[in-house]
This record gives C-alpha cells, structure tokens and sequence, in this order.
C-alpha cells in the first residue's frame, strides 16, 4: 500500500479515503485493545516468573466500613494510585494518539474518568454497598448519565471517554481469567443459541418493520442492532446495505435506550426469579444489545451471588457466561451478517452502492479484539497447565490472575462511566413511531426467547458453567 | 493491493471528493455512536458517509456521480 490509511486526515477536504489495510493494527482500537491488553499478561507473567507480581500497580479500594478506614486506605495507597494513573495515561495516550485523538483533550478528560473511577470503586468497596443496590456498574452509569444530561460537560471530553476501547480492552484482560479449555467446551452452545435468538429476533424486527412500511435498508439495520451486537452491527449492515445517512442515528437511539432499559431490567428480573449467577450471565448475554451495557449487568448481578441470599454462583460465572454467549456467540459472526445482506443489497434491493460483495468483507469487519480475547485465555491456560490445582490457587491465582482482574475491572469501571458521560439522551435523533415498534417488538421476542433457551433449555448447563 | 493498482485511479467512494470517512465526522454525524460503538472499531471497516446522495456507504462502492477530486496520497 502506497497511501497511509490515517484518521487524522482521511476523508477530509478533497482527499481520498485510502484503504486501512494492515494499518490498522495502530489505527483502530480493537488492535489497541489487543496490544494494550495482552502487553498487560506479558508482563504480568514476566514479573511473576521473577517470583514478583504487578499487584502493587493493580491497587483497589479495601472493603470499608467506617469512611475513617476507607480514608485511611486511600493516604495509605496514594503512591500505588498515582503510580497506576500514570502506566494507564501512558499506555492510553500513545494508543489514542496514534489512532489520531487529540491528547488534549483526552488527558484531562482521563483524570477525570479515573477520578471519578476512584469514587465508584470507593463506594462498591463499602460493606453495606449490596444492602443498598449501589452495585458499581450501575453506580457508574448513573452517575455518567447524571453529570452529561444534567450538568453537562464540553464534548471535547469525550475523547477520553472511548466505551468501545475501554470495554474491549477489558474483555481482552478477561480472556486471561477464562480457562481455554471452557471457551472449547462452552463455545458451541453459545454459538447455537446465540444464533437461535440473533436469527429470529432479526427476522422478527425485519419483518415487523417492513409490515409497518420502513424501508428494508432501515429494517435490516434495526434487525441487527437487535439482534447481533447492538450499535455496531447496526452501523456496520448499514454501510453493507447502503443505508440512508439517517437509518444510523434512529437505530442508534433505539439500540441505546434498550440497552440502558436492560442494565437494569434483566438484573432485577433476574433477581427477582432467583436466578444463578451464571444463568442470569448467559441470559444478559443472548438479551442485551452491547457489550458494554451487556457487561454492565453481567457484573452488577454477578455482585449479588453470595451476598444476597438465593442468589447462587459467583461474579466470575455471570460475567464469562455472559461473554461466551455475547462475545463468541453473537459478535464474531458481525462480518457474515454484512457479507449476506450485502449480497442480499446489491442483488435484490438494488441499492444503489455500486459494487459487488466480496468475502474480504467477513474479516474487514471482524471485531478483532475477539482474537486478543483468545490470545490472552490461551496463554493462561498454558501457564496454568504447569501447576497443580492447589498450586494454582497458592501461587498463580494471587500473584498473576488476581491483579489481571483487578485491572480489567479497572477497564470496565471506565467504560460504564463513559457510558452515561456519552449519553446525552436530547442529542440523540427522534427514531419514530414504527422503527419503535419494530424495534420493540423484536426486543420482547428476544427477552422471551433469550430466557427461555437460557433458564429453561441451556438452564442446567449455564449454573454448572466452570464447575 | 499491488502498487500498480494503487497509483491506478478507481473510481470507488474511496476517491470520490462527496466521501467522507474520517472517524471523528462520522461519530459527530451519527449521535450516540460513541456511547455504545465507535467509529475507530474494526467492524466499521471503511465505510463513510455520501454527503451528495446522503448515504451511508461502503468505500468500495461507485456511482455515476463520482467526483475525482482527490488523488491518492504518493508512495
């Protein structure tokens, strides 16, 4: 390639937007996410073959009882903090520059991320946190959904609130904690029902909207908003069916209020029906539009098990079903949804884009965070091959995984905050009354159907996920 | 792609002045994108926006109305 596929400038003016090719591995997140989060194994296992481990970096707030020991904790740690601000500012600034931000803006919109990040930790550290519902997930988003829609904040802040590459980066740091081992064994069943539910929860909004007179292309951009991985597939079958420049934003803004809907809705139910942690996880999985809203209620109900009573498994269970079932099973297969309705554009619909589909685009669109995820669960399982179990729990569970985890929690912290500091729900387009409808209709079909394969059918098979 | 085939003028999207695909125009298009996706995610591909024909397209794609505007960036 002769061009340079760079952000900063393409598509601006009069200059051409040249293809990203191989460049892509430094200008888009989802290689950032790979780089930043299987760099953060590598030298997590380095220390730990050296008989150290990267824990004093990965600090987080103690349990707390009285504010005088979480105050305590914080003057105590205050080094490790400022020390941790710092590797992710850098490691984050390298990679947003690269991808053309402007470091600007991002570095005190960062401070204030991790600031705030501090305070939502501070309060899920709390004992009586669960006694009041102020699960950190949800704390964080709306605390986000607060400050942006009622006090507001400059939108040049929002370059430091990248939910997508925050989300990504953590799902990458997540694959660390998952045994490959369960990603073989499990994979299969998610991929099976997530494509029962993405299948017909398509069809069903495809069909209701072009019942209801919607143009096809606007119903094939809601149907995978629906059904695949909410607003990125939305976006990515718009441009694969040629879409008019407004079909985006109204599936934009339905995907993002279902979603925010769903953070809290599918915990309670859950609790309410006194779901285990991992049948409540695969359920968020095959039911909720994002992976960061997704992963918000995952780790909310997963909080519960073992500290509300009936409410079985382990935070861990809910979060990796919920990313078998949402990563492995619904958004790796993003490229093979455009690839179709492409083909199914330019040969029926007529749309008007020009060009002939080809198979390239399968991988063009593939999220490639997803092999950083695979990566980084395959390299774990190697380390801990060489350990008996009682050695593992010892040795590599505290010094080498446990602050992996602290650190990926870190990652979601940021992404559920940008969540609701992004969210400005008076900017985001009027949808209508019929893409509503179609949406809706799809949304109830998927919450029914999702529950039924996950509790019902998939039911004994999630609970015992890993055990 | 051959450096034969880049120097060569396609008459795609990808070169035609009405295209536009720059990540952060793309996210201040489509409200709310960033709170949920982004414009800089693999699954965007290259896609971009027509600003003629108010489309949102692939960049491979063509129309009788490119517009040759720019040329490719040399080697």
């Amino acid at each position: 390639m002769s061009s340079v596929a760079d952000p900063r400038h393409a598509g601006e003016g009069s200059q051409p937007a040249p293809r990203a090719g191989w460049k892509e591995v430094y200008l888009r997140e989802d290689w950032w996410a790979i780089w930043l989060g299987v760099g953060i194994v590598l030298v997590a296992w380095l220390f730990f073959v050296n008989g150290s481990s990267i824990k004093w970096i990965a600090v987080t707030p103690r349990k707390w009882h009285a504010f005088a020991q979480l105050a305590a904790d914080f003057r105590e740690h205050a080094v490790q903090y400022a020390a941790q601000f710092a590797l992710w500012l850098a490691v984050f600034c390298a990679s947003m520059r690269a991808m053309g931000h402007r470091l600007g803006e991002f570095i005190p919109a960062f401070a204030f991320i991790y600031l705030l990040s501090i305070v939502v930790f501070a309060i899920g550290a709390w004992d009586q946190a669960s006694y009041y519902n102020l699960e950190p997930p949800l704390v964080a988003l709306v605390a986000g959904l607060a400050i942006s829609n009622v006090a507001g904040l400059p939108r040049w802040m929002d370059t430091g609130f990248r939910v997508e590459y925050y989300v990504k980066t953590g799902i990458v740091l997540l694959g660390a904690t998952l045994p490959f081992t369960l990603i073989v064994w499990a994979g299969p069943v998610a991929i099976a029902q997530a494509s029962i539910v993405s299948i017909v929860t398509f069809l069903v909004i495809y069909f209701t909207a072009k019942k209801l007179g919607l143009d096809r292309r606007l119903a094939a951009t809601l149907g995978a908003g629906g059904a695949v991985c909410g607003v990125s597939a939305a976006i990515a079958i718009a441009g694969a069916v040629g879409a008019k420049k407004e079909h985006g934003p109204i599936a934009i803004t339905l995907v993002i209020g279902w979603a925010i809907v769903m953070i809290f809705a599918l915990p309670l139910a859950s609790r309410a029906l006194g779901l285990p942690a991992g049948v409540a996880g695969a359920w968020i999985g095959t039911s909720e539009f994002a992976d960061a809203a997704g992963f918000a209620a995952a780790q909310a109900y997963g909080n519960l098990a073992g500290h509300v009573p009936g409410i079985t498994g382990t935070l861990e269970d809910s979060v990796r079903a919920f990313t078998l079932m949402k990563v492995v099973g619904r958004d790796v297969w993003i490229g093979i949804w455009a690839f179709v309705l492409a083909i199914v554009a330019t040969t029926r619909w007529e749309a008007g884009s020009g060009r002939a589909p080809d198979a390239g685009e399968i991988w063009r669109r593939f999220p490639k965070f997803v092999i950083g995820f695979a990566i980084a669960s395959l390299f774990l399982t190697v380390v801990a091959a060489g350990y008996t179990q009682a050695e593992f729990n010892k040795t590599v569970a505290p010094a080498l995984v446990a602050p992996v985890k602290d650190l990926r929690t870190w990652a979601f912290i940021f992404c559920f905050l940008s969540i609701g500091l992004t969210t400005r729900f008076r900017e985001l387009a009027r949808a209508g009354s019929k893409p509503f409808l179609a949406f809706t209709t799809g949304v109830v079909v998927n919450v029914a159907l999702g529950f039924v394969l996950s509790v019902i059918v998939f039911g004994a098979y999630w609970s015992g996920l890993g055990h | 792609m051959s450096r034969a085939a880049d120097k060569a003028p396609v008459r795609t999207c990808r070169t035609c002045a009405h295209f536009r695909n720059d990540p952060r125009h793309l996210e201040a298009a489509f409200p709310g994108w960033n709170a949920m996706g982004s414009a800089w995610g693999s699954t965007r591909s290259d896609d971009g926006l027509c600003e003629l024909r108010a489309l949102y397209l692939s960049a491979e794609g063509s129309c009788e109305r490119h517009s040759s505007c720019g040329q490719p960036a040399p080697a």
